[in-house]
């Protein structure tokens, strides 16, 4: 029954995908189309993240250097930047002190290389609003842009809910219906990855971002046995779901 | 001695020097004080003797020639004091001063010389004139009474000499030492994180000066080396994470591309895990050359270890699970740690991997902490074959596995970096035990304040 079920979810997320050419869903029910001025030198990125964008629903603008992205956003107000902190000649930094000194305050979500701590501070010391550390999944940078892009923050919800399934994220306790499931560590930021943004599909190499601070040799072995764990408790019918090839996501019906 | 400050070996050194200097001082006055106390002496024996033959002479004149008549009253005043003789031409003796008890041995010599009576060193000379012969000299003690009390003297002063140049050459030594002192100190607080500092240059333009302006140019050229090092850690890391980066959005565009086979999507996915690999090895890297260069960012916070831990005792339950290992946890409630907790985080986890790892079937894992000594101290113990001897002391090199080959997955670097992050912390990682039944690893951090 559970096999039927995920293959058919598997066809249709096909379908999905063919339809909207990407992987990104479209539930963007609380995001609007932004105007968003991407400024990364190196070039097959930077044509990632605007065709990642573009799929996203927002309207990128793609410029190599600082000079050129300070001249740009003089003349036009964006909704977002998305800035990568080596750049040559004026850098990432650089751009932001001037951005604030000259008081435009759009927001910007910093792109920095991972492990950096220097960095991490020194940019939100400077005024940015979010960073991602390379090398990020495309997915993780949508959903960073979406948030960002937010009128008004959403409120840190206490608890999350698909279908009969709610994840109390104060006192960690998991309930299907009335019956109460125990979670492990693990199982727990596991299962709120999943639960933050269901219909979303997310690869075991995320997932494993996501749960892990730092690579884990048995990263890719642990998350399948989480969610084969989770799966378990949570019994059927079944919410999580294979995504062949791509990994898992979570929803209440396909 | 070789431990004492410089100050007091400067001093004590100056000091004996000192009572050298007095002594020689001392001994030298007294033979020049001996030698002209000598000759003074003499002179006055010569006149002395030449008044008492005139006088004699004198007196004789007015008598008959019926040969040398003495009387008493012609020896001089300042002669009476010493030992004097007068004898006749037949050798008679006329005269004996008060000092001298009986008559002087008869030599013969003529001019001052000195001679040993009854164990005394005594100067004399002998001078003739008409028939009658004096004799006359003194002890060499009462003649070189001055050389000798003066040398007395210069000894009696030499505790004071020692005393005085002790205290003040400490205090010479102190002030001279000073500026070195200063470079000790401003030398201490140039480390790994500040070496921009520098050591204040005197206005003087002494050696200590010179000394001072050669460090400062040492510190700048390491300050160079260090800063070329830490940038090149930076943009290497920069310019591996974008094309790194870019490769895996490449990835995920094969993966999300339906029109690409199955077969092809599922090697995308292999390929994207190895590009996820890959990413963290270069992030190991990097975490080492930091080490190297002293500067691991830690970002403290205080935080309790048991829920840290959490996480790495349910990876290691669900690793040890097919294995039949069982994990036996023991750690206390409200043990805090000061410390970075990502760091902390990787350093638990890269041991429980190895427990896991290196384990038997059946076997078991022992996770313990607790505090010591304002430290905490958490240790990983397994069942397993052990660290062979010979390699123990390889065990924190890097890339170093005691068994390599496809069925033990990692890169070798996991034990190093966990050293490294918890000698940042000036903590260690250290192998307490390990032979064919049981290996114990004990970490040591420091405990929350």
């Amino acid at each position: 029954m559970n096999r039927s079920a995920v293959r058919n979810f598997s066809f249709v997320a096909r379908k999905t995908r063919h339809s909207n050419a990407g992987l990104v869903s479209r539930r963007r029910v609380d995001t609007e189309v932004m105007e968003i001025l991407v400024v990364e030198d190196e070039v097959r990125l930077a044509q990632h993240i605007c065709r990642t964008l573009t799929e996203g629903g927002h309207e990128p603008v793609l410029v190599h250097d600082g000079e050129t992205a300070l001249g740009k956003t003089e003349v036009k107000r964006y909704d977002l930047i998305v800035l990568d902190v080596m750049l040559p000649g004026v850098d990432g930094f650089e751009v932001l002190r001037h951005l604030r000194a000259t008081e435009i305050d759009t927001r910007v979500l910093i792109l920095t290389a991972r492990g950096e701590v220097s960095d991490r501070v020194t940019g939100l010391g400077l005024g940015a609003d979010d960073y991602l550390a390379k090398p990020f999944a495309m997915q993780e940078l949508v959903a960073r842009v979406n948030a960002l892009g937010r009128r008004f923050p959403e409120e840190a919800p206490i608890k999350l809910q698909i279908g009969d399934l709610v994840l109390n994220l104060l006192d960690r306790k998991l309930h299907r219906g009335r019956r109460r499931i125990d979670l492990s560590a693990r199982e727990f930021t596991l299962l709120r990855a999943l639960m933050r943004e269901p219909g979303r599909v997310f690869s075991r190499t995320e997932l494993c971002e996501r749960v892990w601070e730092r690579e884990h040799e048995y990263g890719v072995k642990l998350v399948e046995a989480f969610i084969s764990r989770l799966r378990k408790k949570i019994d059927s019918p079944p919410l999580i779901h294979t995504v062949r090839h791509l990994g898992y996501t979570i929803r209440e019906r396909e | 001695m070789r431990n004492w400050p410089l100050r007091w070996k400067v001093a004590l050194y100056s000091a004996l020097l000192a009572v050298a200097a007095t002594l020689a001082g001392a001994t030298t006055t007294w033979f020049i004080m001996r030698h002209a106390e000598i000759a003074a002496f003499d002179r006055r024996l010569t006149t002395d003797a030449q008044e008492f033959f005139r006088d004699v002479e004198h007196f004789e004149k007015g008598r008959t020639n019926s040969g040398p008549v003495f009387n008493e009253i012609f020896v001089p005043l300042s002669l009476r004091k010493h030992l004097v003789e007068v004898t006749d031409a037949s050798g008679a003796v006329l005269y004996l001063s008060a000092r001298l008890r009986q008559p002087f041995p008869h030599d013969g010599i003529k001019q001052f010389h000195n001679h040993r009576i009854e164990g005394r060193r005594v100067r004399l000379a002998e001078f003739s004139e008409n028939g009658l012969t004096l004799r006359a000299g003194d002890d060499l003690k009462e003649i070189n009474q001055i050389g000798r009390d003066i040398f007395l003297a210069m000894l009696g002063a030499i505790p004071t000499v020692l005393f005085v140049t002790l205290i003040g050459s400490a205090w010479v030594a102190s002030k001279a030492i000073a500026p070195v002192e200063k470079i000790r100190q401003a030398a201490n607080r140039i480390t790994a994180q500040r070496l921009d500092q520098r050591l204040p240059v005197p206005p003087t333009n002494d050696e200590i000066a010179g000394l001072i302006e050669m460090l400062n140019a040492t510190f700048e050229r390491l300050q160079r080396s260090f800063e070329q090092a830490a940038r090149f850690s930076a943009d290497a890391s920069h310019h591996l994470k974008t094309p790194i980066a870019i490769l895996r959005a490449d990835v995920e565009e094969i993966l999300a591309d339906i029109n690409c086979s199955e077969s092809t999507q599922a090697r995308a996915e292999g390929v994207l895990h190895r590009i996820h690999q890959l990413s963290s090895v270069v992030d190991n890297l990097l975490l080492l050359s930091r080490a190297d260069a002293g500067r691991v960012e830690l970002a403290k916070a205080e935080f309790e270890l048991g829920e840290l831990l959490e996480g790495v005792l349910d990876d290691a339950l669900t690793l040890a699970e097919p294995l039949d290992v069982t994990v036996e946890a023991n750690i206390p409630k409200h043990l805090r740690l000061n410390a970075d907790p990502i760091f902390v985080g990787m350093i638990a986890q890269n041991l429980v991997e190895n427990a896991v790892k290196y384990n038997i079937h059946g076997g078991r894992i022992r996770v313990e902490a607790r505090a010591v000594n304002g430290n905490v101290e958490m240790t990983i113990g397994n069942t397993g074959d052990g660290i062979p001897r010979e390699r123990a002391g390889q065990l924190f090199d890097r890339f170093f596995r005691v068994r390599g080959g496809a069925r033990v997955p990692g890169h070798g670097l996991g034990l190093s970096i966990a050293r490294e992050l918890a000698r940042a912390h000036d903590g260690d990682v250290e192998l307490v035990r390990s032979d064919e039944r049981w290996t114990e690893m004990r970490v040591r951090l420091p405990h929350a304040a």
